[in-house]
């Protein structure tokens, strides 16, 4: 249900009371488990929190829609309950939203954690050296300070999310998951929503109640992998497989890849934490190897066999145009057929265009 | 200059010495100092759009479906790779690619793609965002350039000259403060150059930036541009541009604006003119200069600088040019509108592209800038 735009905002609301206050983020970059070490709940800002109508100065529209739709929302005050918020340095639209917030709105106070995009020791350390003056800055804004053993403790609890959400993306036994594609993407954008103790617990029954209860693949269905950065569109994958496919396998931001690795609880926990967010696998914004990349995305797509790949895209989110114009040269040779979907953000229901293409698309990947 | 550049290029290419596209703001003196000829993309997009192949050429470049979302000079440069008629033969096969981030997200994307599509070795430099004050950045920086070293040498054998660098970076230094005072000769009221002149003496500091000659070149412009006489009166209207120029435009601004204004400044060229510190060790330098391009600093920072430009340079009024290509450069544009509003200076935005036409109106420049006539008129 907390997947669900409109349940957001009560759930919310209830957290608020039972916290030092709600800390907003964008991207997989962010440590959680520094947001929460210090009190605070940590909050994926993904849209549509508060209904709102209120129509301000918005940004120029090559700006990817996400970053128009998060500052429409929070110059209209629909992020208003947030105590902060923390950006990552990434993409180009992301820095703009961050800059327009910071000229524009006085609150919520903004910090930006500049993780670097290479992936190696010297990046390593320096993304440490930042995590550690990210928690410096919430420490002071919650006045709230921690132990080295009170963030392992939390840290535990997110590696155990992160456990038991790759145990729901395997297929154990060979088994295809128990859980439908779409509704797999729906859990993992719950848990960047909700308590994470409460999440864990129910991501636990659910876990024990789906194994016993078998797939969700229906066999004569389409094999689908779906790609793209933050789908927040669950009706265009529920529409996906009405059309008859299976969603087999993402690689979406709320997604698989927001679970990939734990961090290591020996150590420094700040050089762990670093090392687990930077090297959790290939991202369009992050400065993997050209040819490791390649190779990752052939190796996956040929232990997947899908009938086909969709990309869903952010109207002018250029790193995932960028992702899929060089997966699209490898899916040609591997002869693999892709879909590219261009979504605006903030537009929830499926287009008759986006639905005419899908149904075509399926269709043709069952005459292959 | 231009030519005999680009005639070098392919010289170079017959003579086996190894190449390298880098994107704009490369510290590019390591890479001299290591004996790689260095070209770059960018540069030769602008060859292309000035030239009025952009649309041919995008067309060609398969991509056109994607040109809402690509930036045109990465648009142009996969063009290239199918079209005949390039200016000036094209530009020679590179042995390796080296891209940055200080401007923008897209050169890294772009380069990453470019390496994948020819099977090129890439290296790719991360600022994270300016350094000036931050030690802990500097060092990040610096470690990187380590291992760029490493990365040349692993590809062409080649050591870094450290007295080479120390030359160039010198000469770098010397050049940019010279392109500066080039701009300054417009302080004065009456205006001496007009902008798209000085847009069209850029060249020789985007592409040889640390050599003599772009000094000399420099030189001798600052001391022509001294003698000139002066070009408009002293109560003509003095406009800045902001951002990029349009460079597919033959004054690379709408010639509407021609006929009453004067556009004296265009900020863009300045972006050109990095500052390295004295004092540091000549790696900490490189970083200190190439993580503080103008697209790289805080918002502040930028609008601020702007507003100093504006009082400088005694401007009335602002053009924003909203450049659908580069969205880096569109964070400032409101902000700054906000700082202009309450120095009573008016402004206008126009929403175009650096290099395809195809986003460009004759039509929309000519409403936007009757409004703006009307505000200018007031003062």
């Amino acid at each position: 249900m907390v997947s669900q735009p409109d349940c957001r905002a009560a759930y919310l609301r209830d957290i608020q009371s039972k916290t030092r206050g709600v800390s907003g983020y964008f991207s997989n970059y962010i440590p959680e488990e520094i947001i929460a070490a210090v009190g605070f709940h940590p909050l994926r800002i993904i849209g549509r929190y508060e209904t709102s109508s209120h129509h301000g100065q918005s940004l120029y529209t090559p700006v990817c829609s996400f970053a128009r739709d998060i500052f429409a929302a929070a110059e209209s005050g629909a992020l208003s309950f947030v105590s902060n918020v923390i950006f990552p340095n990434s993409c180009d639209s992301l820095k703009v939203l961050q800059q327009m917030w910071e000229s524009n709105l006085t609150l919520p106070p903004i910090y930006v954690l500049l993780h670097p995009i290479q992936v190696d020791d010297h990046s390593v350390r320096y993304f440490a050296q930042q995590i550690k003056k990210l928690a410096d800055i919430l420490r002071n804004d919650s006045g709230l300070s921690f132990t080295d053993s009170q963030l392992a403790d939390r840290i535990q609890h997110y590696n155990q999310t992160r456990q038991l959400l790759r145990k729901l993306y395997a297929s154990p036994d060979g088994k295809p998951p128990f859980l439908k594609g779409s509704d797999r993407i729906a859990l993992v954008t719950a848990g960047m929503i909700m308590d994470r103790d409460e999440y864990n617990q129910i991501l636990q029954q659910i876990m024990t109640e789906g194994l016993s209860a078998g797939s969700a693949e229906r066999q004569a269905h389409r094999r689908i992998m779906v790609i793209g950065p933050l789908v927040d569109n669950l009706e265009l994958l529920e529409t996906i497989e009405q059309c008859g496919a299976s969603i087999v396998a993402d690689d979406v931001t709320n997604g698989s890849r927001y679970f990939g690795l734990d961090v290591d609880l020996e150590g420094n926990l700040y050089e762990n934490m670093a090392k687990r967010y930077l090297r959790s696998g290939p991202s369009p914004t992050i400065n993997s190897d050209v040819h490791d990349d390649e190779r990752f995305f052939r190796r996956r797509v040929t232990d997947l066999n899908p009938d086909g790949i969709i990309f869903i895209n952010q109207k002018f989110c250029e790193p995932h145009v960028h992702n899929y114009l060089a997966k699209l040269e490898i899916l040609k040779q591997m002869k693999v057929n892709a879909l590219m979907l261009e979504v605006e953000h903030d537009r929830a229901a499926v287009s008759e265009r986006d639905l005419l293409r899908i149904e075509s698309f399926i269709e043709m990947l069952g005459e292959g | 200059m231009f030519t005999e550049y680009y005639h070098s290029a392919a010289q170079a290419q017959k003579e086996g010495k190894p190449i390298a596209y880098i994107t704009a703001f490369t510290p590019v003196e390591i890479l001299r100092a290591m004996g790689l000829v260095c070209l770059y993309p960018e540069s030769y997009a602008v060859v292309c759009a000035a030239s009025n192949k952009s649309t041919d050429m995008i067309q060609a470049s398969g991509m056109e479906a994607f040109s809402q979302d690509l930036c045109s000079y990465s648009l142009l440069s996969f063009g290239a790779e199918h079209y005949e008629k390039l200016p000036l033969q094209g530009l020679p096969q590179p042995d390796m690619l080296i891209a940055t981030n200080n401007q923008c997200g897209t050169t890294m994307l772009w380069f990453k793609l470019l390496a994948q599509k020819r099977n090129i070795p890439l290296f790719i430099i991360d600022y994270p965002a300016a350094a000036n004050d931050q030690p802990s950045l500097v060092n990040y920086i610096t470690l990187q350039y380590k291992v760029l070293v490493d990365f040349v040498k692993g590809h062409t054998g080649n050591d870094l000259n450290t007295s080479v660098l120390s030359e160039q970076i010198e000469q770098s230094k010397k050049t940019c403060h010279l392109w500066k005072s080039v701009h300054e000769v417009n302080k004065a009221r009456p205006a001496r150059i007009e902008a798209h002149k000085i847009i069209d003496a850029l060249f020789p500091i985007v592409v040889a930036k640390g050599t003599q000659q772009a000094y000399d070149y420099y030189d001798a412009l600052l001391s022509e541009y001294s003698q000139t006489a002066e070009q408009d009166t002293a109560d003509a209207v003095r406009l800045l541009w902001h951002g990029y120029p349009m460079w597919f435009l033959p004054k690379k601004f709408p010639h509407s604006f021609d006929d009453e204004f004067h556009i004296i400044l265009n900020d863009y060229t300045l972006w050109w003119s990095l500052n390295y510190p004295e004092d540091s060790s000549d790696m900490e330098a490189l970083a200190a200069a190439y993580s503080d391009t103008y697209l790289n600093r805080s918002i502040q920072r930028k609008v601020e600088e702007v507003a100093d430009l504006i009082a400088d340079y005694s401007i009335d009024g602002v053009i924003c040019h909203v450049n659908r290509s580069c969205r880096r450069a569109l964070a400032d544009i409101n902000p700054l509108r906000k700082k202009l509003h309450q120095l009573s200076i008016p402004s206008v935005t126009i929403e175009s592209d650096m290099a395809n036409p195809s986003f460009y109106s004759d039509e929309q420049v000519k409403l936007r800038i009757e409004s703006f006539r009307d505000a200018l008129r007031v003062l």
